[in-house]
């Protein structure tokens, strides 16, 4: 079977190099740039941690243009949120009994893919991987981590699980994957924005009372938020989860973070966006909404919205 | 007459130069660095335009030493707002019947001063004239403005302050009670100031940016509530008003905090949000203020050398 990687940055590579090396044939869906070229030309190269030895695996196809692809019985959707609908032309190449399933930041995607897909189709999840670009096509492993995932309405998709994991992934499968979402989700809203607008190390933060404060206050607004549209999130449980994460941290730049400094586009509307809409008012959620509010004019200034 | 300028940074200077050139003489209590050096050499160089045309402003004193500065009946105090206590030692510089005058941003300053000179003696008042700093002994004259200030002691008599700064050609009100005035200045700053920094846009930038605009005139909303707190009475749209207005008179402005936050000096945001949030009921109380707060807090305390 090939699986499609539908975004192959750091993240995405370091998932195909595995699928790879694990036997499995990939292909990668990537928009024209400098990463498009080097994976055409020489395939995914992903160095060790101690960054003495490498290997290169050469993928089945890369295109922009689902023409060149091959029909998929498995996509992983890895792209930025704001671009999952840029994924509607692989619809026809998803193969009948296939499956697409993302593990991309923040709320709304694997609605946006149940529309272009079909709900029956879509499964989401988590994933604690984490990868660094070294440079275009050259990825790093950073964080050993696992995959979560469950299907987004319906059940199955099992299969999922025993395909990826075959090929050497750590792989779980749930039955409902909301309340993950909603917990990596609290994860990122606690903590991207503060990181983005102050540049803080993430070692550094437990020792920034000011920071924290702000934190605890925007994690109690998700928990307020999951709880309407019905899942149960514990604030101190997310808590004590990102302190404890933050603290083994090395040098690690939240993906916002590295968003502001790079002058790209943020993922203000998955992350913060979806917190908002469970607003009953416009006085609702005030520490989302102003994080929200200075990400967006950022992001607007720098002319990402038009 | 002899004026004292304590502080003489980039608006100090300004300000002294038109008094220079008004006749009266200034000397200069100032910190040491090469600001200092540069003023103590040439005096203060004031740059008018962007092609370069510089004027110099002979001063009367520089010194870091009170005790070496001559007796005097008007002090200006600007000194950032954390650095206000150090200028009490300054004391018995100022003559029995002398006047020391705050024009510095933030809440708090007047008091501290009353606690050295005596409440008797303190005047307060808010300006907007700009000025920022080109290099050492140099500043950038970036508009003219006005000054409105009064005594700190309800019923004490200042006109005369008004009328030797009105005498050298500065635009000046005397007011009953300042009060007033520096809880709007704190609208301002709170806002502006605060959101410009965190943006990195220039003042008037902020005017195409709706969402940001309604949080900020939530934040004056906070402000005129702290300010009730404490006997000042003041309409929302009055401070909305001043806000606005600021923005557009000095739209192609960087704020100072944006500026402090540029050349990694701290910020002046205790004695501007830090005022407010504490007159609020409880934590959670002023959230757009503490927001806000938390943020410019954070990222001084990142860069501070711990």
């Amino acid at each position: 079977m090939i699986v499609t990687i539908a975004g192959c940055g750091a993240l995405g590579g370091v998932i195909a190099a595995h699928l790879l090396a694990g036997g499995l044939q990939v292909q990668a869906y990537q928009r024209k740039g400098k990463t498009l070229e080097a994976l055409r030309e020489k395939g995914i190269t992903l160095l060790s941690e101690d960054r003495k030895s490498s290997s290169t695996y050469p993928l089945a196809a890369v295109s922009d243009d689902v023409s060149e692809l091959l029909p998929t019985g498995l996509i992983l959707v890895l792209v930025k949120s704001y671009d999952t609908l840029s994924l509607s032309p692989l619809r026809d190449l998803l193969q009948k009994d296939g499956a697409v399933l993302t593990l991309q930041n923040g709320l709304g995607n694997a609605e946006t893919l149940s529309d272009i897909f079909g709900e029956k189709r879509v499964a989401a999840g988590i994933t604690t991987y984490g990868g660094v670009s070294l440079s275009p096509g050259v990825v790093m492993e950073g964080l050993k981590g696992c995959i979560t995932f469950g299907p987004w309405s319906g059940n199955g998709m099992e299969w999922i699980a025993g395909i990826l994991g075959k090929a050497g992934l750590r792989i779980d499968h749930v039955r409902d994957p909301r309340l993950l979402l909603w917990k990596k989700l609290s994860m990122n809203a606690m903590a991207n924005p503060v990181f983005a607008l102050t540049g803080i190390a993430v070692r550094d933060i437990s020792r920034n009372p000011f920071a924290l404060d702000l934190m605890e206050h925007l994690g109690k607004e998700v928990v307020e938020a999951a709880a309407r549209s019905g899942v149960i999130l514990d604030f101190q449980e997310n808590w004590n989860f990102l302190m404890d994460h933050s603290k083994r941290s090395s040098d690690h730049k939240p993906s916002m973070l590295q968003d502001m400094e790079a002058g790209r586009r943020m993922e203000v509307q998955a992350i913060l966006g979806g917190i908002l809409a469970l607003a009953r008012d416009e006085k609702d959620f005030p520490y989302t909404r102003s994080l929200y509010d200075l990400l967006m004019a950022i992001d607007t200034s720098r002319g990402h919205y038009k | 007459m002899l004026v004292t300028m304590a502080g003489c940074g980039a608006l100090g200077s300004l300000l002294a130069s038109r008094m220079i050139d008004g006749g009266l003489k200034v000397q200069v209590l100032q910190r040491k660095g090469p600001h200092f050096e540069a003023l103590k050499e040439k005096g203060i160089t004031i740059e008018l335009d962007r092609k370069g045309t510089r004027w110099t402003f002979p001063l009367e004193a520089v010194s870091h030493d009170p005790s070496r500065l001559e007796k005097t009946r008007l002090m200006v105090v600007l000194v950032k707002s954390y650095d206000t206590h150090n200028i009490l030692p300054a004391r018995d510089l100022l003559a029995e019947d002398g006047v020391v005058l705050t024009l510095q941003n933030g809440l708090g300053n007047a008091e501290k001063l009353a606690d050295g000179f005596g409440e008797y003696r303190v005047a307060a008042g808010i300006t907007n004239y700009a000025a920022f700093r080109i290099g050492p002994g140099v500043v950038g004259w970036g508009g003219d403005g006005h000054i409105y200030l009064g005594p700190w002691q309800g019923g004490r008599k200042v006109e005369w302050v008004c009328s030797v700064l009105e005498k050298a050609g500065l635009s000046v009100s005397c007011v009953e009670d300042p009060r007033p005035f520096l809880w709007k200045k704190v609208a301002v700053n709170a806002t502006i100031n605060t959101v410009t920094a965190l943006t990195g846009m220039e003042n008037g930038k902020l005017l195409h940016h709706v969402p940001v605009l309604e949080m900020m005139k939530s934040v004056c909303e906070e402000t005129r509530k702290a300010a009730e707190r404490v006997g000042v009475s003041l309409a929302l749209d009055d401070l909305w008003d001043m806000v606005k207005d600021t923005m557009q008179l000095t739209a192609g402005n960087r704020s100072s905090m944006l500026q402090d936050i540029e050349k990694g000096r701290m910020t002046e945001i205790e004695s501007i949000a830090g005022e407010i949030l504490r007159l609020a009921e409880d934590d959670r109380e002023f959230p757009y203020t503490r927001t806000l707060y938390s943020l410019i807090r954070a990222l001084d305390l990142s860069r501070s050398p711990q």
